[in-house]
Order: C-alpha cells, then sequence, then structure tokens
C-alpha cells in the first residue's frame, strides 16, 4: 500500500490543480449563503420562541429560506457534478441560483416593522443581505466566462 | 477532479490514514477545496431544512406557501 501511495497521491494532486477558480468561487459562495440562511432562520425562530417576532412573520421568513436552501442544494449538486464552468453547466445553475436569490430578495422586504427588537431585525436584515450578496456573486461568477 | 474524488474515496475504504493526508494536502494547496466547501454548504443547507421544517411541524396552524416544501420535508411534517 505505501508503495502505491505516493504515485497516488501524485496523481490526486495533478488532477486537484486542473479545478476551476470561478469552480471555487461558486463553492465559497455557496458555503457562504448557506450558513447565513441559517443564522437567519436561528435568529428568527430564537426570537420566535422569545415572543418577539409574530408565527406569521417567522413563517414568511423561513418559506423564503427553504426555498433558497432548496435551490442552493441543487446548485451545490451541480457544482459537485462538474469539474469546469463550461457553457452548459452555467445555463444549468443560473436559473437555480436566480431562484434562490428571488426567495432571499423576497424575504428582504417583508415588513419587519412588527419585530420590536431591533437587534433581532438587524440580525435577520444583515443575515439576508449577506446571502443576497453571496448568491449574486455567485450569479455574476456564472455570467462571467473565462477562468 | 472527479477522478481525485474516486481516488480518495477507494482510498479512504482501504487507508483511511492516506485519504486523510490527501485531504490536508488539499486544504493547503486551495485549489482543491471545492469538494470541502460543497460538503460544508450542503450539510447547512440540509440543517437549515431540517430546522425550518421542525419549526412548521411545532407550529401547525402556520402552512408553507404551496410548493415550498419538498417531498422529504413534507414527510417529516407528517
Amino acid at each position: 500500500m505505501k508503495k502505491l501511495a505516493i504515485p497516488i497521491l501524485a496523481i490526486a494532486l495533478t488532477f486537484s490543480a486542473c479545478t476551476d477558480n470561478q469552480l471555487e468561487q461558486v463553492a465559497k459562495s455557496l458555503l457562504v449563503a448557506a450558513k447565513s440562511i441559517g443564522i437567519v432562520q436561528t435568529t428568527v425562530i430564537e426570537a420566535n420562541k422569545q415572543g418577539l417576532i409574530t408565527d406569521e412573520t417567522t413563517s414568511l421568513i423561513l418559506a423564503g429560506c427553504i426555498k433558497a436552501n432548496q435551490a442552493g442544494q441543487q446548485a451545490s449538486a451541480i457544482t459537485r457534478s462538474i469539474s469546469k464552468l463550461d457553457p452548459a453547466s452555467r445555463q444549468q445553475m443560473i436559473p437555480m441560483v436566480q431562484s434562490a436569490l428571488g426567495a432571499v430578495s423576497a424575504s428582504l422586504v417583508i415588513d419587519l416593522s412588527s419585530v420590536k427588537n431591533e437587534q433581532t431585525k438587524q440580525a435577520v436584515l444583515t443575515g439576508l443581505t449577506t446571502a443576497q450578496t453571496a448568491l449574486n456573486l455567485v450569479l455574476t461568477t456564472l455570467s462571467t466566462t473565462g477562468n | 477532479m472527479e477522478l481525485a474524488l474516486a481516488i480518495v474515496t477507494l482510498l479512504n475504504a482501504a487507508a483511511p490514514g492516506i485519504a486523510s493526508l490527501i485531504m490536508i494536502i488539499r486544504r493547503k494547496d486551495g485549489s482543491i477545496a471545492i469538494g470541502t466547501m460543497l460538503d460544508e454548504a450542503d450539510q447547512a443547507f440540509a440543517d437549515n431544512l431540517g430546522q425550518a421544517a421542525a419549526w412548521f411541524k411545532s407550529h401547525q396552524t402556520q402552512t408553507p406557501p404551496p410548493g415550498v416544501i419538498n417531498p422529504a420535508i413534507a414527510k417529516n411534517l407528517q
């Protein structure tokens, strides 16, 4: 096994160097979006438990987050299946990212005036804005050809 | 990239230590951390969906909009 290890290691690293920088950017941004959406969800659920945010508003925000999470999962699955962002994979991913972006953007315009706690409101807005920025970056990357 | 990941997967079954070494080098190299980032993203998306599903389950009066919940989550909500 040891004799095989070094050549295999070399092969693995050779292939690893063939990755697409844009693909890396997409993966990184998807991760940021996923984490940000998670922060938003945790914030609204905790605030809801404390009675700082209504069930209706929590439901609306979580519904938007679910849409974004599902689209993000699909985009991630495509990213995982390719080694380079070719025109076909870009076209396949763009609608999914647009869907996630649309859901996050829609959540950003939900009326948060009923949220009495300013810290909660800011945490939700910051999380959604971060997710929006990350998804916008994915979209820009997918729309930009080249490496 | 796919081949590299396949090799890592095979090695992981045969010799976990070597596969771990490759993964460490991958991260330091910086160019093939994509798989790791996607793993983390997938896990985060899945955790988020589970968390949202659990909230809707405990707040049955709140109906998620049609088409929002996928079948897996809908099953979880029952």
